[in-house]
């Protein structure tokens, strides 16, 4: 499984990574981008399973980010989840209705990540 | 449209109203939020131990009052904007700052290491987020900036006149960190 998480923070992107391994997931690759703009590249040059993204970023936020992700073909099917520390309600709901699929509230466990993340790869 | 502002603040327990007037004058009423009881102290206190506690997995305790502030040596800044607006800083010492992206990534991290800087600045961001949320009312209506981080001992923070601020000075494996939250009134 190819894992492509999106935070401007590098030691988010570390937490996430981390938090993945130790929930047992099956992680072949994982790639990093610090904001909605890179992560477009990416998704657009690789095969990307799964996608974490945080909302509040500079560039390009994970609102905009999500919403520019759904034109692209590259990017049909694949799961993105949402973190975000404000759990402001308004921009989650915003989010899932662009087209993300979950959202996770920092600061989170492994298993609370697995838990979260579990029906989206049944699917 | 022009628009102005009115705040009914009370410190304890207050229930404050916000009420934005439009360009004709008309008051509507926009979002209203509660002070939990304990205030603003109590609440960084209780948001900034949790987070500590949960993010970095150690015992979180205050720091005796006789411990100085003139060691900090790293500061992180997140600003609040929306119906409530100011900043929350964290400041410690660049070794406590280590330790804490240590404990953060599970892995020896340098003082000078750039995963410090991040996992500072991560880490008041999420306090700042926590102690929003527990703001009833407030947390849909205040926004965070990304975290700002300022490096070096040889500085002072001032906030600006019309403010309040309040300070929790707490300490993990003996390492200080003190917690400021200046809101603009």
């Amino acid at each position: 499984m190819c894992v492509l998480i999106v935070d401007d923070s590098s030691v988010m992107r570390k937490i996430v990574q981390r938090s993945l391994r130790l929930a047992g997931l099956d992680i072949e690759t994982v790639l990093e981008a610090d904001n909605g703009e890179q992560a477009l590249t990416i998704v657009q040059q690789n095969t990307v399973d799964l996608i974490f993204s945080d909302i509040n970023m500079p560039k390009m936020d994970g609102l905009e980010f999500v919403r520019q992700l759904q034109s692209l073909e590259a990017a049909k099917g694949i799961p993105i989840v949402m973190i975000t520390t404000e759990g402001s309600q308004s921009r989650v709901v915003e989010a899932l209705s662009l087209g993300a699929r979950g959202y996770i509230r920092k600061p989170f466990t492994p298993d609370q990540v697995k838990e979260r993340i579990a029906p989206l790869l049944e699917a | 449209m022009s628009s102005n502002t009115d705040q009914e603040v009370n410190e304890r327990g207050a229930r404050l109203v916000l009420t934005v007037r439009t360009s004709d004058g008309a008051p509507r009423p926009k979002r209203s939020w509660t002070l939990p009881e304990g205030g603003w102290e109590e609440l960084l206190r209780i948001a900034a131990s949790e987070i500590l506690e949960f993010m970095l997995g150690v015992q979180v305790g205050e720091l005796p009052e006789s411990a100085s502030c003139n060691s900090t040596e790293m500061t992180a800044m997140v600003g609040l904007a929306g119906e409530l607006s100011g900043v929350l800083s964290l400041r410690c010492p660049a070794a406590a700052a280590a330790t804490l992206a240590s404990k953060m990534l599970g892995t020896d991290i340098a003082p000078t290491d750039a995963y410090t800087r991040d996992a500072l600045g991560e880490i008041s961001n999420v306090i700042a987020g926590t102690l929003k949320a527990k703001v009833p009312g407030l947390d849909d209506a205040c926004l965070l900036s990304t975290p700002t981080i300022v490096c070096g001992g040889d500085y002072h923070l001032f906030s600006i006149s019309n403010s309040t601020s309040v300070s929790v000075a707490l300490q993990f494996e003996g390492q200080p960190l003190w917690i400021t939250l200046d809101l603009h009134r």
